[in-house]
């Protein structure tokens, strides 16, 4: 600033230009972290899904169907969350957000039956889009099994379980 | 310094301070989330531990035959939720939250009360329960949760 209290042109082109680059940094700082909290926590949903299914610890309507249906899910198994991905599905039109896929590697080594699997399954992917929706407080957006998940710039959904012995 | 001789703000603390403040919010969101499932994670657990034990204690009953008995307190909460027992000759069962475990039991007469005959007890919070190993007039084994 010079003595008659004026900025030169150099200083303004130079902060202009340090804002502009500021403002694209955050901006896509902003995606990525975005991106990193919906994976944190949809891994933390995930391994409480994994804890109810090993625990068998279901709410009473599924518990009461499980004891009719497959019994074998009454009773603790070891179920494992392995690891977890996802896909890219580009840009949805009817959300105007970018659709993910997650996919979800786990492993329940005493479970035989693939319906079995499936119910084990759709529990670990249904904590999982659950946290999801909690950590962006999204949940009037979607339906009671959260599906679809929302976070600000993301819609996500998720793949069968694939298990692994 | 972090305002220099002419009251200005460095761009470089400007920038700092927007990507930990971004950061901080996304660890908000991620901690937050695990603390809620880390804590959902031990009443469960506490819970299904509450019933493996009442139904180890049954089968401890049943096993040490005619005559046998024990008393049962049952606690007033878990993780601040109340919960509810019920024994029936299939098992135990708790629910808690909304949600509902097992534990198995071996087969046996499980009668509630006075009452000889099959059935099933409700074992509420802060209550205390007398469990006998009783054998009927017809030489039956049956094992009686009484509330005392």
């Amino acid at each position: 600033m010079d003595k008659k209290g004026q900025l030169t042109g150099e200083y303004l082109l130079i902060i202009g230009f340090s804002i502009l680059i500021s403002i694209s940094i955050a901006y896509t700082a902003s995606e990525i972290i975005e991106l990193n909290t919906c994976m944190a926590v949809a891994r933390n949903g995930a391994i409480t899904g994994s804890y109810m299914d090993s625990l068998a610890f279901y709410p009473t309507e599924k518990f009461k169907e499980y004891t009719d249906k497959y019994p074998r899910l009454k009773s603790s198994s070891k179920v494992v969350f392995i690891k977890m991905y996802y896909t890219n599905e580009g840009f949805d039109k009817k959300y105007q957000k970018i659709k993910l896929k997650l996919k979800i590697v786990a492993s329940a080594p005493s479970l035989k039956s693939d319906k079995e699997k499936t119910c084990a399954g759709d529990r670990i992917n249904y904590y999982a889009r659950k946290s999801i929706c909690e950590a962006f407080k999204t949940e009037e957006l979607t339906n009671v099994y959260y599906n679809p998940a929302f976070s600000s710039r993301y819609i996500i959904t998720t793949a069968e379980v694939e298990w692994i012995s | 310094m972090l305002i220099d001789d002419r009251g200005l703000l460095s761009l470089d603390l400007f920038a700092a301070t927007l990507i930990v403040l971004m950061t901080i919010t996304s660890m908000v969101a991620i901690t937050g989330d695990r603390l809620v499932n880390v804590n959902s994670f031990q009443e469960i657990s506490c819970a299904k531990i509450l019933a493996e034990n009442l139904a180890q204690l049954i089968e401890s009953v049943y096993s040490g035959g005619e005559g046998y008995e024990t008393t049962y307190k049952m606690p007033s909460n878990i993780s601040n939720s109340p919960s509810l027992i019920i024994v029936d000759n299939s098992g135990v069962y708790i629910h808690l939250n909304g949600k509902m475990g097992y534990a198995h039991l071996i087969p046996m007469k499980i009668a509630y009360g006075s009452y000889y005959g099959p059935g099933r007890a409700i074992l509420r919070p802060d209550e205390s329960y007398k469990i006998t190993n009783i054998k009927d007039q017809y030489q039956m084994t049956y094992i009686i949760i009484k509330e005392i």
